[in-house]
C-alpha cells in the first residue's frame, strides 16, 4: 500500500518572511494560544540568507503517536496527523519528542495542540489557510510519494520522515559596475 | 378476508432480531435464523435444546438442504438471486402450518432475505478494504479497541490477543523500478515461513517497508527473547532460500495488550529498525526495548554528539591518526562484546593478552580507568555516539 500523503512545499527563494502564514494560522485557530506556524531566519551571519516557515510536518512515522500515553494522535488516510485534545492530559511528552517542535501546551487549557492541516477547509475542498494566504506563493500544498518522503540528516529526521519539501534559495547574484565607468556614460 | 397477522408490524422494526420476535409472538412459534455456515445467527428464547442439537448434529444435512433429516422442524431457505443466505427454522411440522401462517412467514422471509443480503453486501464492501483497515489499525484511526476487534473479525484477525509488530526494511535503496518486485518477493517469502509457525499472520506493504503483525504465543517470559529467536531463524531460512534478495533489517516493537497500541508498537519497530543500523548496518534484528542509550542519543543533534565525542575520545582519535594504531576500533569492539575479553579478541582476530595490552594503552592515553563505572559509561556512550555520527550524512 502506498498511502496518500499530503505535505507542504516551501520555496525558500520566494519566501520574504512577511509572516502572513503565521497570522493567517492564528486567525484561523483563535482558540489556540499561538500560531501553529512560525517563520525563522536561516543562514545566519550578517545578512540572513532567507526565511523558513515551519509547522507540523505530518510525518510518515510521527514521534507524537509513539510517545502519547493517551493515544491522542491519529494519522488519517490522507496522511494528516491530528490531535484529539479531549483525550489529552497535558503530560507534554509529544512536545518534547517532536523534533520540529510542532505541538505545544496551551497555558489556558493545559492541553497540547498542533496544526491540523486546516482539516475543515480540506473537507470543503480548500487549501490550508497558510497556503491560501501566502502572498508570494512560497508555501504550497503537495502530495508526496514514497521516494520523496526519504530524508537524509539526523537520525530522528531520518526515521520520522517529515512530509515536507524544500526548494532551495538561489545564490544571490551580484552586479558590479565596471571600473572607471560612470553610470551616465553613454 | 383480512389476515389476523399484522404484516405491517414487520415494517416498523429494523433488525432481524426484532422482526423474528414479532413473528414468533404472533404465530406463537419458536424460530431461529441459521447462517449459510450452519451457525445459529439468532433464536427465540424458548427454542428447545433438542431442536438446537438436531441442527448442530446434522449440519452436513443442513448444508446439503436435506429437509427430511429434521423431523418436527420446518426449514425455509433464505435466498437472494440464487445465493444462499441461510435458513429460517420453525419449531413446528410443516403440515401443521395454515395458509395464513405460511403467508405471514413468506413476508418474514422476504424481510430476512433483504436484511441478510444487505449485511452481506456491507461485509463484502468492508472486506475489500483490508489494506485501508490495516492502515487505520496501525495509525490509530478508531475510537476504541473494541471497534478494531469487531472489524478485524471480517478478515479473521483475532485482535483481542496481543500482537508483535515487526517492520522489515531493505538496508539500501533498491534499483529503480524494482522496488515493488523485491517488496513482493519479501512479503511472499515471509508469508510462507510465518504461516508454518504462527496462526493467521498479518502482512502488509506500507510504503517501502513490510509490516507484519503476529499473535503472541501467550507464554509468560520476561522479554521478547524467544520471539526474536524464531524471527532470526526464519530470517536465516529466507536468506538461504532466496540469496538474491537485497539485505534487509528487522525492527520489533514492544508487545502491548490492547489493539489501540498497535500504532505505538509500529512506530517503535520503525525506530528500532532505523537505529539498529547504527549497531549493525545490514541484516540486523533490533528490538525497541533493547535499544537502550541509542534511543536517547537519537534525540540529540549530531553536532552536539560530535562535540561530546571529541571531548571524550579526542586524544585517542588523534593518537590513532598519528600512529595508525586503531585503538578506537579496539575500544568499540570491547564495548560491543559486553566487555568480554575473549569475545572481543576473537572479533578483532588478536590474542587476549594483546587486547589487554591495548586496553591498558587506551587508559594511559585517555588518562582514565575503565574499571570505574562513571568512566566506563562515558566511553560506552561516546562509542555509541560515534556510530551515529559515522552513519549520518550532514
Amino acid at each position: 500500500m502506498n498511502p496518500h500523503q499530503l505535505g507542504f512545499e516551501v520555496d525558500l527563494s520566494k519566501c520574504v518572511g512577511c509572516r502572513a502564514c503565521e497570522m493567517a494560522c492564528a486567525r484561523q485557530h483563535p482558540e489556540a494560544e499561538k500560531s501553529f506556524r512560525h517563520v525563522e531566519r536561516v543562514g545566519g551571519g550578517e545578512r540572513p540568507q532567507g526565511f523558513l516557515t515551519l509547522g507540523c510536518n505530518h510525518c510518515a512515522s510521527p514521534e507524537c503517536i509513539r510517545v502519547c500515553p493517551e493515544n491522542c494522535y491519529d494519522k488519517l488516510r490522507n496522511g494528516v496527523v491530528i490531535q484529539h485534545s479531549e483525550r489529552c492530559v497535558g503530560c507534554g511528552r509529544c512536545v518534547g519528542a517532536c523534533p520540529y517542535e510542532a505541538p505545544h501546551i496551551n497555558a489556558k487549557t493545559g492541553k497540547a495542540e498542533k496544526c491540523d492541516f486546516c482539516l475543515d477547509r480540506l473537507k470543503e475542498g480548500k487549501k490550508p489557510v497558510c497556503v491560501e494566504l501566502c502572498p508570494v506563493g512560497a508555501l504550497k500544498l503537495i502530495t508526496l510519494n514514497a521516494e520523496q518522503i526519504d530524508f537524509p540528516g539526523d537520525p530522528l529526521v531520518r526515521y520520522t520522515r517529515p512530509s515536507m519539501r524544500f526548494i532551495e534559495a538561489r545564490e544571490p547574484v551580484c552586479f558590479w559596475r565596471k571600473e572607471g565607468k560612470k553610470i551616465h556614460d553613454k | 378476508m383480512t389476515s389476523k397477522y399484522d404484516a405491517n408490524q414487520l415494517w416498523r422494526h429494523n433488525t432481524i432480531e426484532e422482526k423474528v420476535n414479532i413473528v414468533s409472538q404472533q404465530l406463537e412459534l419458536e424460530l431461529a435464523v441459521i447462517e449459510p455456515s450452519g451457525d445459529v445467527r439468532y433464536k427465540t428464547d424458548a427454542l428447545s435444546q433438542s431442536a438446537l442439537s438436531l441442527l448442530r448434529n446434522r449440519r452436513q444435512a443442513l448444508l446439503q438442504k436435506k429437509e427430511k433429516s429434521f423431523p418436527g422442524l420446518t426449514l425455509r431457505g433464505l435466498y437472494m438471486k440464487s445465493q444462499s443466505l441461510g435458513w429460517l427454522v420453525l419449531e413446528v411440522d410443516s403440515a401443521d402450518l395454515t395458509l395464513e401462517k405460511t403467508n405471514f412467514l413468506d413476508e418474514l422471509v422476504h424481510h430476512l432475505n433483504f436484511l441478510l443480503w444487505h449485511e452481506q453486501e456491507i461485509r463484502r464492501e468492508q472486506r475489500s478494504h483490508r489494506e485501508q483497515f490495516l492502515y487505520d489499525l496501525l495509525y490509530h484511526n478508531f475510537e476504541t479497541s473494541k471497534e478494531m476487534i469487531k472489524l478485524g473479525k471480517l478478515w479473521n484477525m483475532n485482535l483481542e490477543r496481543p500482537h508483535h509488530v515487526v517492520v522489515i526494511d531493505f538496508d539500501h535503496p533498491l534499483p529503480s523500478g524494482q522496488e515493488t518486485y523485491f517488496l513482493d518477493e519479501l512479503e511472499h517469502d515471509w508469508s510462507r515461513f510465518l504461516a508454518s509457525r504462527f496462526a493467521q499472520p498479518i502482512t502488509m506493504q506500507l510504503r517501502d517497508q513490510l509490516v507484519i503483525l503476529l499473535t503472541d504465543s501467550g507464554q509468560k517470559s520476561s522479554g521478547q527473547g524467544n520471539f526474536v529467536k524464531i524471527i532470526r531463524s526464519m530470517m536465516e531460512q529466507i536468506r538461504e532460500k532466496n540469496p538474491h534478495l537485497p539485505a534487509f533489517s528487522i525492527g520489533i516493537g514492544r508487545l502491548y495488550p490492547l489493539a489501540a497500541d498497535f500504532c505505538r508498537s509500529l512506530q517503535e519497530a520503525r525506530q528500532a529498525v532505523s537505529l539498529g543500523r547504527f549497531r549493525q548496518p545490514e541484516n540486523a534484528i533490533t528490538c525497541y526495548e533493547e535499544l537502550g542509550v541509542l534511543k536517547l542519543l537519537s534525540h540529540i543533534r549530531t553536532e552536539e554528539l560530535d562535540d561530546f565525542v571529541q571531548e571524550t575520545l579526542g586524544p585517542l582519535m588523534e593518537h590513532d591518526e598519528e600512529n595508525n594504531t586503531g585503538y578506537l576500533d579496539t575500544l568499540e569492539a570491547y564495548f560491543q562484546e559486553n566487555e568480554s575479553l575473549p569475545q572481543a579478541s576473537e572479533r578483532l582476530f588478536i590474542h587476549v593478552n594483546t587486547l589487554r595490552n591495548r586496553l591498558k594503552k587506551i587508559q594511559e592515553i585517555l588518562g582514565v580507568e575503565l574499571g570505574r563505572a562513571g568512566d566506563r559509561v562515558r566511553f560506552y556512550v561516546a562509542c555509541q555516539a560515534i556510530r551515529i555520527i559515522k552513519r549520518t550524512k550532514y
